[in-house]
This record gives structure tokens, sequence and C-alpha cells, in this order.
């Protein structure tokens, strides 16, 4: 039997889009009182690898962790990896695909709207765009507001990003769960019923989606989450349970860029958790 | 409860691209607002994706007391299939429903009935804030149905200009009123519809405390009526009444042609919001009203509200009359009548005075007239029993 009553098995530091070094997250999940804790960073490991390297004995429970955006004919999936071996291959190579394609979406972007608008930055901005971890549609926008080219973010979007859009330059969800099963992971269907983070996808159209990427290998569904209703958390228990998979418990923790508080995710007391989310935390700290 | 609200609009679209802005400027907005209600008007959302729904979420942990208001029927589907609905108070956006050129097919106590397309008919209400008589109705016409009466039950709450109104689904139905107008032939057919499904109402047996007492009702008249009548007879009217036993059978309360619906086969009540406890008296005292009473002075009146005219109102109320208590004697019919006009001149009158019709000549000839028929009947019974 462990000790763990309280745990947080999705967030985000600077190294995606959160406010918090990866060093911090660690103070703060243990000043939330949280007994197991993964960083999941979009499509990134880094930062699981600089936690690995400052924790100390009365830390909480640290576990890898990741959140891969994914993309295939069906739709778009947010798919964790828990637990890889951190200096694996093919989750290394996941992460090199996914940033490959991000570049390659960013530099795409950055002609579009030069093109088609005529909207043009200096190369100090450029360049520090393209050094971040994960340069994306919001920084662009950024620069866009700050250069004049629209008034707010909002309308840098609608009126001139999301005019171009990519059919190809995505992580594929079988490619995703490849790279975190052949290092040693865990995959884990993010927020399912809200697909890539906007979506809404219930009922029959959830559990074939479910089925779908279960024929790829993915292993567990995130049921615990700071954005479910208790009618969310029902379905995907059900479905968790009827398809014997792990349950995870997630917050989505943004630092300052999104109000959810670190360890927010619903999970009951331990008493009333179920069998998918025990036998998930037995098999990563066996 | 409106002081300590804080209402905030939710505009457009809001989704992953812009919910953080919108999370922030409604947090902004709330940043001097101490209490725990809020209100976020929908009105002008035109779409929210679970981004949205999870700024929503957030807020409601801030403010347990969170009401979404104005929700387009296509929003509140999402908030029914999430699970939101069950979490928070959603209320739907009422559609506009517009009755120009409609046709009027019913009128009651408290509102009048439209057919606004081939299938469906809307009861625009009288009262502005009606959404609590809607409510009321509603329950009412539930409880009449579980009980064995056919009625139309409401199936959606609209906007009717400055009115709101009630949408029931009314297939190829005809009111008897029509009917009665149309095919004068019909007469006996009528009749016959009519006192069965009265017989039905006055049959059914109605639990405890869901139907207001029509005697309580009947009291507060005749204790009105004691300002207008010599002391005699206003004491006896208010004694009368008071004699009448409690029961506890179902009454309609305004059950007149215009409330009856002839659908394909079956016979419809459409107008249940005056439903009632009591005795059988008091029926048939608003009855004889509708068919006699109210247009016993001004010949016209039955003509411009049921379409058909004085004298067919009469024999309607004649024969229904005998149907209802199976006989033809014709004393035993008299003095059943009368004791229904006891009721009904005592309602008219209370009714044309509190319209102010003591301020018009036609008003007070017309009370003259109803107070006189009263004071004579009064000396002729004891009993309003039958």
């Amino acid at each position: 039997m462990n000790n763990i009553k309280k745990l947080d098995l999705h967030m985000h530091s600077v190294v995606s889009d959160g406010t918090d070094a990866p060093e911090e997250i660690i103070t703060k999940a243990r000043d939330a009182g949280i007994d197991m804790f993964a960083l999941t960073d979009h499509d990134a490991i880094k930062g699981c690898k600089t936690i690995l390297g400052c924790l100390s004995g009365d830390d909480p429970l640290f576990i890898t962790g990741s959140e891969f955006s994914c993309k295939d004919d069906h739709g778009k999936y947010h798919i964790l990896g828990y637990n890889y071996d951190p200096d694996g291959k093919s989750i290394g190579d996941v992460v090199d695909l996914g940033h490959g394609y991000r570049m390659e979406k960013v530099t795409a972007r950055l002609d579009f709207i030069r093109d088609t608008f005529g909207f043009d930055f200096s190369k100090e901005d450029i360049d520090a765009l393209l050094a971040l971890n994960n340069p994306g549609k919001p920084h662009i926008a950024n620069l866009m507001v700050k250069y004049g080219y629209a008034e707010t973010k909002e309308e840098a979007f609608d009126k001139y990003l999301n005019k171009l859009r990519f059919k190809d330059q995505y992580v594929r969800p079988e490619e995703a769960i490849r790279g975190i099963l052949n290092s040693g992971g865990i995959p884990v269907l993010a927020h399912p019923p809200y697909g890539d983070g906007d979506q809404l996808i219930l009922g029959d159209e959830m559990e074939e989606r479910l089925k779908r990427l279960m024929d790829f290998g993915i292993k567990g569904v995130e049921c615990f989450y700071s954005g479910f209703t208790p009618k969310l958390c029902q379905m995907m228990l059900r479905l968790a349970a009827k398809y014997d998979l792990y349950v995870t418990a997630g917050s989505d923790y943004h630092g300052k860029n999104k109000l959810i508080a670190l360890g927010d995710n619903n999970l009951p007391e331990k008493s009333e958790w179920p069998e998918g989310l025990t036998r998930f935390i037995d098999d990563v700290i066996s | 409860m409106a002081e300590n609200t804080f209402t905030i609009p939710l505009q457009g679209r809001i989704s992953s691209d812009n919910s953080a802005a919108v999370e922030q400027e409604i947090m902004s907005k709330l940043e001097n607002y101490d209490g725990k209600s809020i209100v976020l008007d929908a009105s002008a959302l035109e779409y929210i994706s679970s981004a949205g729904l999870r700024v929503i979420l957030r807020l409601k942990k801030e403010y347990p007391d969170i009401t979404v208001s104005n929700v387009s029927p296509e929003i509140y589907e999402i908030f029914d299939m999430t699970g939101f609905t069950e979490m928070m108070n959603v209320e739907k956006a009422y559609r506009v429903v517009s009755i120009e050129g409609c046709e009027e097919i019913g009128k009651g106590a408290n509102g009048t009935i439209y057919r606004i397309d081939k299938d469906n008919v809307v009861k625009v209400y009288n009262n502005a804030d009606a959404l609590e008589d809607i409510k009321h109705e509603r329950e009412v016409a539930k409880l009449a149905l579980i009980l064995g009466i056919p009625t139309a039950i409401s199936y959606d709450v609209v906007k009717v200009g400055d009115s709101y109104g009630s949408v029931f689904e009314l297939l190829n139905a005809r009111s008897f009123s029509k009917i009665l107008a149309t095919e004068p032939d019909k007469m006996d057919w009528c009749v016959k519809e009519y006192v069965d499904m009265l017989k039905k109402i006055h049959s059914t047996l109605v639990p405890e405390g869901k139907l207001p007492d029509q005697k309580q009702t009947a009291v507060g008249w005749a204790t009105f009526m004691k300002d207008y009548l010599p002391d005699a007879e206003g004491n006896k009217l208010l004694d009368l009444v008071n004699a009448v036993p409690h029961d506890d059978h179902m009454l309609h309360g305004d059950y007149h042609t215009k409330n009856l619906e002839l659908q394909n086969d079956e016979v419809l009540l459409i107008d249940m919001d005056t439903l009632a406890i009591g005795h059988p008296i008091f029926e048939l005292g608003s009855i004889f009203n509708s068919f006699v009473g109210y247009s016993e002075y001004d010949k016209n009146l039955i003509l411009n509200f049921q379409g058909f005219d004085d004298v067919t109102g009469r024999t309607f109320w004649e024969k229904s009359l005998a149907a209802y208590l199976d006989t033809d004697d014709e004393d035993r019919l008299r003095e059943v009548a009368d004791k229904a006009r006891i009721i009904g001149y005592t309602r008219m009158i209370r009714r044309s005075i509190r319209r102010k019709g003591l301020e018009s000549e036609k008003g007070r000839a017309e009370i003259e007239l109803w107070k006189s028929e009263l004071i004579e009947l009064l000396g002729k019974y004891d009993t309003l029993l039958f």
C-alpha cells in the first residue's frame, strides 16, 4: 500500500505554455499537498529531465510525463505519456517529429502573413520567436498586436492566422502512442470528451474514438480533470471500466496563464478511487 | 435578488482562441464584486467550445450561485449533454413568435390562443409577467392528464411581443364553438361530447392540495357582494355558499366550447389554468355565464366571442344541462338552472364592478338587471345543492 492521497498528473511549465519553471513546480506541488505529480509539457520532455535532476528526498513522488498534440483523419487528440524512460530514443523521436512539424508550420505562417498581408517583423523578433521551445500561433499573434497589425490576439487569429490550415504536418496518434510504449511509458488519452481541448466528443463517437486509439495501444484515460462536470467524469469512468483501462487525474495547470489551481482535478477521497487509478499508481511505482 | 447579482454578457464565439482573454475580461469585471451570485447573459453568445465551458466551470468555483441565462437551443443542448444543466441554473432563451395574422381559436380567463401553423397553437397570456402562470398551467395540465383528462400540454415557452406564450401541438383541431357556428346540425353531437367530458372531469378525484378550492373563491365573491346587496340577501348568499359541502372532485373553471377542441376523433381540453376542486354547482354557474349570462343584456357579446348567436348559446346551455342531469323534468331543470344562475350572477356582478362597470351607463344597467334576477332567485331557494 502506498501513502498517496493527492495527485496531479497533468501540468505545464515554461517549457511549453505554463509560467512556472520546472524547478518551481516541485515546490508548488509540495506546497499544494500533492503526493505524486507528473509534468506534461506539450510535445516536450525537457522539463521532466530538469525535475529529475533536482528532486530531493522529501519531494513528492514524480513520474515523467508529456502531452502530445496529435491529429489524423478522424480528428485531434492530446495524448499523455507517463513514466517513460526520459533517455529513450523512441520518445525523443516523437518530440523531434513534433518539433520539426511545429517549426515548419511557424515558418510557413510567417511566410503566409508576410506574402498575403505584408506583415513584416524585425530579425531579432523572428529569431527570438524561433528560439522558443514551442513557438506557435499565440506567439505570432502577440507579435502582430505588438506591431499594430491586429488590435487583439483574437483578431490576429480570426482574420489572419487561421486562414492558413495544415493537413499533414501533425504527429499521428499511433506515432505518439508507439513512441511512448517503446520507451517503456504508458499512453493515456487526455481530457477525452474535449478532444484537443476545444471539441466536444460524447456518446458513441467517444467510444469509437477510444476503441480506435486502443487498437494503437492507448492504455488509459484521464477521467478526473479540472474542466469536467460530474457527468463527463462518470461517462469516462464507465468507459475505463468497460475496457479495463488505467484511470488518471490531472488539473491542466498552466501557472498564471490559466486560472486553474495545481491539484484541482475533482478527485474524490482515496476510498472512492476507481480500480483503474490504484492500478495505475501501483504499476508506475513498483 | 437583482441587487446582489452581477450580470456579465457573453458574446460571439468562445473557443480556445479567445477563452483566456474572455476569462480575464470577466475576472477583471468581477474584481470589485464581493457577492457570490453571478449571471452570464448568453443572449449574444453564438458558439461555445469546451474551452469556453471550462471558463464557466472555473467561474462556478468562485461563484457557486451562477446562472447562465438566455441560452439558445443549440447551446442549451451542449450544456445539457455535458452535465452543466445539472450543476448550475441554465435558462433557455425564449423563441420569439409573431401572432400577426394568426387565427384566434380560443380565449380563456388568462389568455388567448392563436393558431401559429398547421400543427401548433400558442396561448398568449394577458399578464405580462406570466412565467409563474405558465408553470402553474403546465403543472395542472400534467395533473389532469395523469388523472385521465385528455388535454394538450405545452412543450415550449415563447415570447410574443412583450408577453409570454406557451406553445401546444394541436393538429387539425377545431373548437366546439366553431363546429356549433358552422354546422348547426351537429348541436346534439356537440352537447353529448361536451357533457361526457364534463362528467368525466366532475367524477375525477383530485389528490389533496393539488388544486385550489373553488368554494373558497366563491366565498370571496359572496363576501364582496355584501356591499352591493340588501343585508338580508347579502347574508343569505354568503350562507348558501358556505353551506356547500367540501368536494374533492375536479372542476374545469372555464368550461365553454372555445376551450374544447376536436382533434381528429379525440376531444381535448385546451385551457387548464382555471382547474380547481369543488361542488359542480360552481361549474354550472360559470357555464351558464358563458352561454347565457354574459350576453343576457348585450346579445352581440356571444356572437363576437363564441361565433354563434344567443339563441344557439341558450339552446346549448339548456340541452347540456338536461344531458348532464340526465332528465327532461322541467321543474328539476329550472331548479338547477336557477341555482347555477345564483352563482353566475354573483360572479358577473363582482367582475363587472371590479372592471369599473358602475362607471358607465351600460355597466350600471347590466348590473341592475343581474342584481334584480339574483335577489329574486335568493328568495326562492334555501340551498345551492341539487
